[in-house]
């Protein structure tokens, strides 16, 4: 950026508060390095109630653009804090012509007038609102401030991580890469993060004289929101099966890519149904008023909201869910953007209008297989194949049927219709009687067999009760394949290698489709179901995947690290020593001016760089051994 | 160059402190000057691993958030100077005047005039005898130095050049303490190092005037205007003497000045 | 003893012969299974917390129920204080074991499942009830369907007006799940119902004992495990608290691989003010009655937080100012203390708020050694603490605890005799898996500047000699020669 350039943008509608980081983006961070802004799309259906054409609101903390270009069009005037001098200026490009003000840098700097605000928004929470350069403030301190900012009669819509959530539990990242660029050194005196635990942030929050009027739980990460829950559902603990499912297809969409302690499926789907959806969550997010006289409004919160498809957003899906007296839960489509729309790519199709209506009840047929595994029920296990294979039989229809992957001529298969194709356990419940696709939105035009279907559904669940060294039993050792050749046995089914290869190319037509995958990434998902699936999988009993050699590498890291370090050493006594010796010859040269000592005395700070820039022709003609 | 002397003469202070004759190589990177930054010059390549050793706890967060690591606050090595030397640390008893520090951006057509501008803006100012420190270079181009010595104030430099560089090198810090704290005030048109040392030794601070801005100035400094977004009770031609304290304990690390024993440690310095 | 069954009423069945036992059988009895001495199933309950608190409620109480499997000396315990005792346990040879010990006492044995004790056997009421191992291993895989809050309600209908119910509950997501890593299914694991098993949250636990119509009068959580409590507290925790609980923690996970470090994890959650909520269990004292301590196996608060914590949180901060500041203010007052102190005051047994300073416990052995000595070493002990709990650090460190401890010993103007480092200077292993994945990528970092600092190295002094060849001198080359030998031996 030219300073000319600079000075147009600043004249416009950027005002630098001091403290603006220049080399930093909270919008522009790529994978592994720290967390993005806050981008989720659920929080539009609950705030867009709020918001009008006579608000004047405030946003402060990293949020995605997308999120405030929607704010600043339901409002009539938006401001914006932001830390980052990058972000600043691209907000100011994408904004172009809305009522917003940008304002950049530090937050204790922010100067308007208290009360100024109808609405105020920290929807990413309080800690990434200062920059480097800002003094560490008590998260109190800025609790108040920014309940001070509003109106009386107004809002703060606060958001709050939660320091001992289930996601920092599974995060093996977070706990195991060192600390990214944002987690600069700070005080340990001054407590710069919420309080520790529900009980302790509802108490901060009453103590700044904050009436809190609805307060959702969000998954699977404070920042990349997937499912929301309100409190009023979490309070009761009932351990629903259905908050179980959510939550856990929550955590496997966000933790899916990670590498985790523990299966975080698992771990999600029991923090549900052990009641404590609620004190484990990643994340609170809090709609207070100032506690003057709340006006009575009429505005709906529901139960849970819950989207799909982060990384995907072509294909995401937005619902709000409410549970009734019986306890049965309501599904209902919410637009955000074009999310109730049809959309289909290839032979990929999803129409979100089928996910309306009741949720089916009974339990995960995923979580059947997976107790009946535990418990060594293979009558259980049996039965339950039995059933599923019924099930999906009774879909066939007798078609004519090309196979796509060969030359020769077709014949006629029993062929599933497009949804049945997408009933893989984990999108099944199953009620003791009744079998029912979760969802049932996807489709594709592909002609699936029921045999490579069933193949398919078979195989994915052997890797997911194999790799995931949950407990089973069958013989240790076993691989995907041989589990699934076992399994289909019990309904008479014979997998031929054929079969399986044709469930793997299934598998990454319908992956691929989904995730725009290039080719080269298809025929490495393809390789990877082909190998990996007569790969025997078993945990040593006893240990983490991993631990024994996890000891051993620790072990061989630090003594090469100790030898470098050694070597280190020598070499540096050995540098010192010639070089005194020649520097009292008077032998240095300009070549050795790039040694250590000389090097340093070259990390010169800026003032004199730019002063002597220009004057460096003079220099080199003063400087002694000048060449 | 320049900055080796500056070099020099940081070193050799860190090595009386720590109680060596003569400094030996340093483990690491020796921050130089007040720096609003990482502590180092834009586009510095360290080697992998090795210390840096800072002034201030806000270069090194700053620091951290442009993916350095291995910071070490330690304080300036001005602090260490003022500790060798208690007793020239506060401004001498017939201190009077003010001495003033021109910056100026670049060579170009206006050289003269820009600084006939500066000497306005002190005559704006100051009352009492001025004194001028002028850069080496500068001092030697006997333009310049006229500008200032017709409008009556006394010329010097700090820095001297030539053959006996190696010399003065371990001595200019001490040169430029001597010199200082024979004024009561230090004021430059710009915020920087000579201000803070003058202003750590008890002498009022200003800033005032035309900080002559670089043509490209980069914005990754953010330059002058960042700096006096930054510390605005600094931008002012009398700064009052308690915001100067708090902000020269700062900015020059003094709560973080280490002892002998961890200076030879973390310098990796064994004792000669 | 009695080894016939208290009379059968009204059935038309002929009576069963009952065998020569000890214990009254009730039927559904476990045979071939031990809960005091199990092979592949959880031990009894017992231990030093469940005496001092049936200490404090037996008090003037004569007669008891002891249901569920605990441990002998409990049984014991309780034996020798009531006037009369009834024990219902689910194990037949347990039935035998605990009649034969309890022998001359006023004591009487039912072994079978909860649900056969019936109004025939044992007494309609009694003082106190005890059930420390909760209602689950009250039955055997005979018995189906047995809800929790069903047992817990047949124990409650036993409990004389103004008696005292005395009920444990394991927390199926307390801090043992967080550590232990997950494991095959033991042989007392058949499965069940999810209703057959205590509710999952302490308010779910609450709601159902408040229907019982007993007024609470005490909830311990009770640390590190539900089989052998060393700790039990009811309120909120503070920092002494949290070492306790870390300490004890820590013992109990002392072998094996963990999920994560043990006394770090239990540590955070107890300050964090989740000790109730991931406490591995809680017992309950329903009924009013004598005053109950507040704490079990605990002395009273004490102020202050660990030295050592006061260190890890300058770490997290990396507030280097917060560690140079309780490096010195630890080491100045270690060196005025006398030896037995000075060498019991590791950093995480010495509490601190900030200006005073007092040991935890006093320490039974006495390493030698000056002052200035034991202060190395206690700093050494930290520094490999903290790096095996994979804490940040804020300077390159190595695999060893050295480097960190030279400069914490250099920040405190410690001289450091490398005598130190002879039995010290080990690799840093973790017990957490989560730690160790954590070393992994540090030493793979610091591995990576390692090398790279090398390369520059080696290039520097290429250039130094390329340098020297322009000069044909002799006389540098000689006395240079000598020295790298003397520099080589004088190296590590």
């Amino acid at each position: 950026m030219t300073a000319s350039e600079t000075q147009e943008t600043l004249s416009s509608r950027i005002t630098l508060l001091g403290g603006e980081m220049l080399n930093w983006s909270d919008l522009d961070r790529g994978p592994g390095q720290g967390k993005g802004p806050f981008a989720s799309p659920l929080v539009v259906p609950v705030l867009s109630q709020l918001l009008n054409k006579q608000t004047t609101a405030l946003i402060v903390g990293p949020t995605a653009p997308w999120l405030l270009e929607r704010f600043s069009d339901l409002v009539g005037s938006l401001d914006i804090v932001v830390r980052s001098w990058p972000d600043a200026h691209a907000l100011n490009l994408r904004l172009n012509g809305k009522p917003v003000r940008i304002f950049c840098g530090g937050f204790e700097k922010f100067a308007e007038p208290a009360g100024h605000y109808d609405v105020v928004l920290a929807l990413d929470g309080i800690p990434r609102v200062f920059s480097a350069d800002s003094a560490d403030q008590p998260w109190l301190d800025t609790l108040h401030r920014l309940r001070d900012l509003v109106k009386p009669g107004g809002r703060l819509v606060l958001g709050v991580a939660n320091g001992l959530g289930l996601d920092a539990l599974l995060d093996a990242d977070a706990s195991v890469k060192p600390p990214t660029d944002d987690i600069w050194p700070t005080s340990s005196e001054v407590e710069l993060e919420a309080p520790p635990g529900l009980d302790a942030v509802r108490a901060a929050l009453t103590s700044a004289g904050l009436t809190t009027e609805q307060h959702y739980a969000v998954y699977p990460q404070a920042t990349t929101t997937s499912l929301m829950v309100h409190e009023r559902v979490l309070s009761g603990h009932t351990g629903d099966e259905v908050l179980a499912v959510l939550a856990s297809s929550a955590f496997a969409q966000g933790f899916g890519a990670h590498p985790v302690l523990t299966d975080p499926r698992r771990m999600a789907r029991e923090m549900m149904r052990h009641g404590t959806g609620l004190n484990l969550a990643p994340g609170w997010l809090f709609v207070t008023n100032t506690g003057t006289d709340p006006a009575p409004e009429s505005f709906s919160y529901p139960d849970a909201l819950i989207t799909d498809n982060l990384d995907h957003p072509y294909w995401a899906v937005v619902a709000s869910l409410s549970r009734d007296e019986d306890g049965q839960w309501q599904r209902s489509l919410v637009d955000v953007g074009r999310s109730t729309s049809n959309r289909a790519s290839g032979h990929l199709q999803r129409e979100p209008a089928r996910l309306a209506g009741t949720v089916p009840t009974g339990v995960l047929l995923e979580e059947q297989f997976l107790t009946a595994c535990r418990h060594d029920d293979l009558n259980a296990l049996r039965r339950l194949v039995r059933d599923y294979a019924q099930w999906l039989h009774d879909q066939a229809e007798l078609k004519p049927w090309t196979d796509p992957w060969s030359s020769n001529t077709g014949g006629e298969r029993l062929v599933l219709p497009g949804e049945a194709v997408f009933a893989t356990f984990e999108n099944v419940m199953y009620d003791g009687k009744n079998l029912a696709l979760l969802d049932s939105t996807w489709n594709t035009t592909l002609r699936v067999p029921y045999e490579i279907a069933l193949t398919r559904a078979l195989r994915r669940f052997g890797y997911r009760v194999l790799a995931g060294g949950l407990r089973h039993p069958w013989p240790s050792g076993m691989s995907p394949n041989r589990l699934t050749v076992t399994m289909a046995s019990m309904v008479g089914v014979t997998v031929t290698p054929q079969l399986l290869e044709r469930s793997a190319r299934l598998e990454v037509e319908l992956d691929g489709q989904q995730r725009n995958n290039t080719e080269a990434g298809d025929q490495q998902l393809y390789f990877e179901l082909q190998t990996m699936g007569e790969q025997p999988m078993g945990a040593e009993p006893g240990q983490p995947r991993g631990y024994r050699e996890a000891l051993a590498t620790v072990g061989r890291l630090s003594t090469e690290l100790a030898e470098a370090q050694s070597q280190i050493v020598w070499l540096d006594q050995t540098v010192q020593l010639r070089e005194t010796q020649l520097r009292k010859e008077h032998r240095l040269s300009d070549d050795i001016k790039n040694s250590m000592s000389f090097a340093i005395g070259r990390a010169v700070t800026a003032p004199f760089r730019f002063v002597f820039r220009g004057l460096r022709p003079i220099f080199r003609a003063m400087s002694p051994g000048a060449k | 160059m320049h900055h080796a002397n500056h070099f020099y003469g940081h070193a050799h202070i860190m090595a009386e402190y720590a109680g060596l004759e003569f400094p030996p190589r340093i483990w690491g990177y020796l921050q130089h000057g007040w720096n609003i930054l990482d502590g180092f010059a834009h586009g510095t390549e360290f080697v992998d691993g090795m210390p840096l050793f800072v002034w201030s706890d806000g270069v090194r967060r700053r620091g951290w958030s442009m993916s350095r690591r291995n910071y070490y606050v330690i304080g300036s090595p001005w602090s260490y100077l003022l500790k060798l030397h208690p007793d020239l640390a506060k401004p001498a008893p017939n201190a009077a005047g003010t001495i003033f520090y021109p910056f100026h951006g670049w060579e170009g057509q206006h050289v003269l005039g820009d600084h006939g501008r500066i000497v306005a803006s002190i005559n704006q100012h100051e009352t009492g005898p001025v004194t001028v420190c002028l850069y080496w270079n500068e001092y030697r181009n006997p333009e310049i130095r006229h500008v200032y010595e017709n409008a009556g104030f006394r010329v010097i430099t700090h820095g001297y050049r030539g053959l006996y560089w190696r010399k003065t090198d371990e001595d200019f810090l001490l040169k430029q303490l001597t010199e200082v704290r024979r004024h009561k005030r230090v004021a430059s048109n710009r915020l920087s190092s000579a201000v803070l040392y003058g202003a750590s030794v008890g002498l009022q601070p200003g800033v005032y005037g035309d900080p002559m801005l670089l043509q490209n100035e980069h914005p990754a400094f953010g330059g002058q205007a960042r700096i006096k977004r930054m510390w605005p009770e600094m931008d002012q031609p009398f700064v009052p003497m308690d915001l100067a304290k708090a902000f020269t304990d700062t900015e020059l690390g003094n709560d973080y000045l280490a002892s002998p024993e961890e200076i030879r440690e973390l310098f990796r310095w064994e004792q000669n | 003893m009695n080894g016939m069954g208290d009379g059968l009423s009204g059935s038309e069945v002929a009576p069963v012969e009952q065998p020569e036992t000890r214990a009254t059988l009730l039927g559904a009895e476990m045979l071939n299974w031990s809960d005091l001495e199990p092979a592949d199933a959880r031990p009894a309950v017992g231990g030093p917390v469940a005496l001092e608190l049936l200490d404090a409620v037996l008090g003037e109480a004569s007669t008891v129920l002891v249901a569920g499997p605990h441990a002998l000396e409990v049984v014991e315990r309780i034996a020798g204080r009531a006037a009369s005792t009834d024990v219902l346990v689910r194990s037949f040879s347990d039935g035998e074991t605990i009649a034969e010990r309890l022998e001359g006492k006023q004591a009487r044995v039912f072994a079978g499942g909860l649900d056969r004790f019936g109004p025939e056997h044992g007494r309609s009421s009694y003082d106190v009830v005890v059930a420390l191992d909760g209602v689950e291993r009250l039955v055997g895989p005979d018995t189906a369907g047995l809800t929790w809050a069903v047992a817990v309600q047949r124990l409650r209908e036993r409990v004389a007006p103004g008696g005292r119910l005395l009920l444990g509950t394991a927390n199926s997501f307390g801090l043992d799940r967080l550590l232990d890593v997950p494991r095959p299914p033991r042989a007392d694991e058949w499965g069940r119902d999810v209703g057959e098993q205590a509710p999952a949250t302490l308010d779910a636990v609450t709601d159902v004992l408040a229907g019982t119509g007993l007024a609470t009068a005490a909830t311990y959580s009770v640390f590190p495990d539900v089989t052998e409590p060393v700790l039990g507290f009811g309120g909120p925790a503070s920092g002494y608290d949290a070492a306790l609980v870390a300490r004890a923690t820590a013992r109990r996970h002392a072998a094996g691989p963990k999920l994560a470090d043990p006394y770090r994890t239990a540590y955070d959650a107890v300050a964090a003010g989740l000790g109730s909520a991931l406490a591995p269990g809680h017992w309950f004292v329903l009924g009013d009655g004598t005053p109950l301590p507040e704490r079990l196996g605990m002395t009273d608060a004490r102020t202050g937080e660990l030295v050592e914590e006061r260190l890890v949180a300058a770490l997290r901060a990396d507030d280097h100012q917060a560690l140079r500041q309780t490096v010195i203010g630890y080491v100045d007052w270690l060196q005025a203390q006398d030896h037995a102190t000075a060498a019991a005051a590791t950093t995480d047994n010495v509490l601190t708020d900030g200006t005073s300073y007092s040991l935890l416990d006093t320490g039974t052995e006495a390493p030698g050694g000056t002052h200035g000595q034991l202060a190395v070493r206690h700093l050494a002990r930290f520094v490999n603490r903290a790096m095996a709990a994979g804490t940040r650090l804020p300077w390159t460190a190595g695999g060893t605890p050295r480097a960190l401890t030279e400069r914490l010993a250099a920040i405190a103007r410690l001289e450091i005799d490398d005598s130190v480092w002879e039995t010290a200077d080990t690799a840093v292993t973790p017990q957490g898996h989560a730690e160790q994945l954590a070393t992994i990528e540090r030493l793979s970092a610091e591995l990576a500047e390692a090398r790279k600092q090398v390369d520059w190295f080696e290039g520097q002094l290429d250039k130094l000699r390329k340098s020297r060849s322009y000069r044909v001198g002799r006389t540098i080359v000689n006395p240079l020669r000598t020295t790298y030998s003397k520099l080589r031996t004088r190296l590590r």
